[in-house]
This record gives C-alpha cells, structure tokens and sequence, in this order.
C-alpha cells in the first residue's frame, strides 16, 4: 500500500525509514505531495565519454571501475548549471540519502523513484529504467536523466527533480535470517 | 524524538572484505567483491557503508545465513556482473 503524506512523515518520525535532510515536520508543506515526497538534485554530473565505440560485457570482471574511468565528472552551481543537450544522457545522485532498514519485527519499506510531470512535459526522463529502492538500501538515489525534448534543459542543484512512492512490504524480505534464529521479538527472546 | 520512537529494530549487519577504488560520483566508490567461487563482482557503494580496519576495506551487507565455510549476504545494491543482491562469499 502506498503511504500518504502524513503516514511518510509518521514513519520518519519514528525511525522506520529515512530521508535525510529533511527540515519539514508539516506534510501539506513541500516537498510533500499526497501520496509522494519530492527529492532534489545533488551537485554532481556524471557524463559517460562517448568519443570512441566499446562493447559492454557484464559478465566480465570490473564493470564499475570501467564505467567510473569512462565518464567525467562535473560539480554545478546555481550559477553554473549543467546544461543537458538533446538526446544526452547523465547520471545525477539525488540530495537527499535515504534508508530504507531491513526491520527485524517484520514491517520493512520500499520506493519507487518517479519523475515529475513538470519536468516530463519539457521532455526529460528523470529515470528510464530501475526505478525500485528496495528494502535494505540506503543512500543517495542515482537518478539516470535523458533529454528526449527539443530543447536544452538546465540542470541545478537542489531542484525538485523526482518523487519518492513509499510502500509497505508485505512479509519479510529475508526468509532465513541466521543471527535471529528463533527470535521472536526486538529484546531477543531465543529458543 | 523520544528514546521510544526510535528504531531499535532493524537488523545488525555484518562486514565483508572488499577492494576499493574511486567511484562515479565522489559520494561512492567502487568496489570488488570475491565471491565463494572465485569469481569477481563489482558495484558502486556509498562510502559510509564502507570501512577501514588495517589496510583492510570493509563493506556493510547483511548476512543472511552461514554456512560451515562461506556466508550468504545481501548486498546493498546489485552487482554489475550478476545483476543481483545476493552473493556468496567466504566466511
């Protein structure tokens, strides 16, 4: 079930879930929708080099070394945006880092990154694909933006970019977690 | 936030030795992991999941079950090389 406004920030009040910072304790105030609260972009772009043609093999060895090797970083200001041509492709953290526990009573959460329609209507995907945050991760959101629109598109930190949908797991992620064999409650009752 | 409201519940997790190396964005870096086959796979993980004990790094997964000489972990995201969360890997 997705959680509202309300029931989001009761679950950061009490500790279930995570999305930090965030300074608002009044869930009809931004960045919360409805249904949803609103992430802002980080301060860093990545642009994959695309200036000579390679063939990616997942099943060898070192994929992440080669995709940190192959892609420049660039660091944005307020005055000095990242400017996302047509057709371009980036990738972007969010600001916020998030946590989603693994729960040992049992109620975890999970998260669907989703755009934002202000931004989809000037043409710009936020995420094409892997929009699951799943029980268990925590920190910032990579964020996969493609420019599909006819025009240049600026990108500035701390803009609302994305939404965050919150949902409560049912049943537990982990059917046979060993270090709580028989434990039937926060205190650690053992058998 | 009072005592009560805080999160005790969630599961401990425990650390694995990893290689290190700079990462995409300055907030991660990437890491190797060999798994109980021999095989290597690697991600990018935020650098607060990460630790280091003598030289050593460490990554912060979640164990899952333990066997006799090798232990079942959730990673925090997926490998690049099996496209999943779960790995083997030595105790």
């Amino acid at each position: 079930m997705i959680l509202s406004n309300t029931e989001i920030l009761n679950c950061i009040q009490k500790g279930l879930f995570t999305i930090e910072p965030l300074d608002v304790n009044d869930p009809a105030e931004k960045p919360f929708n409805t249904s949803a609260i609103d992430l802002r972009l980080g301060d860093e772009v990545l642009v994959p080099k695309s200036n000579f043609p390679i063939q990616l093999d997942l099943r060898k060895p070192g994929i992440a070394q080669f995709l940190h090797q192959n892609s420049d970083r660039h660091k944005i200001s307020e005055k000095t945006p990242y400017s996302l041509k047509k057709d371009n492709f980036v990738l972007i953290s969010t600001y916020e880092k998030v946590k989603f526990p693994l729960n040992k009573n049992g109620i975890c959460y999970c998260a669907r990154v989703e755009g934002k329609s202000s931004i989809a209507r000037c043409g710009v995907l936020i995420h094409f694909t892997a929009p699951t945050i799943h029980s268990g991760f925590e920190g910032p959101i990579t964020l996969e933006i493609l420019n599909l629109g006819p025009n240049e598109f600026l990108l500035t930190p701390k803009m609302y970019i994305c939404q965050l949908i919150i949902e409560e797991v049912k049943g537990y992620p982990i059917t046979t977690p060993s270090q709580f064999k028989g434990q039937t409650s926060a205190a650690g009752v053992i058998e | 936030m009072s005592d009560s409201e805080i999160n005790t519940n969630a599961i401990p997790c425990t650390y694995i030795n990893v290689e290190t190396s700079e990462g995409m964005f300055s907030t991660e870096c990437a890491v190797i992991i060999e798994l109980i086959n021999g095989d290597k796979i690697s991600l990018f993980a935020d650098k607060e999941l990460l630790i280091e004990k003598n030289g050593q790094w460490l990554l912060k997964v979640t164990e899952v079950k333990k066997n006799s000489n090798s232990q079942i972990i959730l990673l925090p995201v997926e490998a690049f090389e099996t496209s999943t969360r779960w790995a083997e890997v030595a105790l």
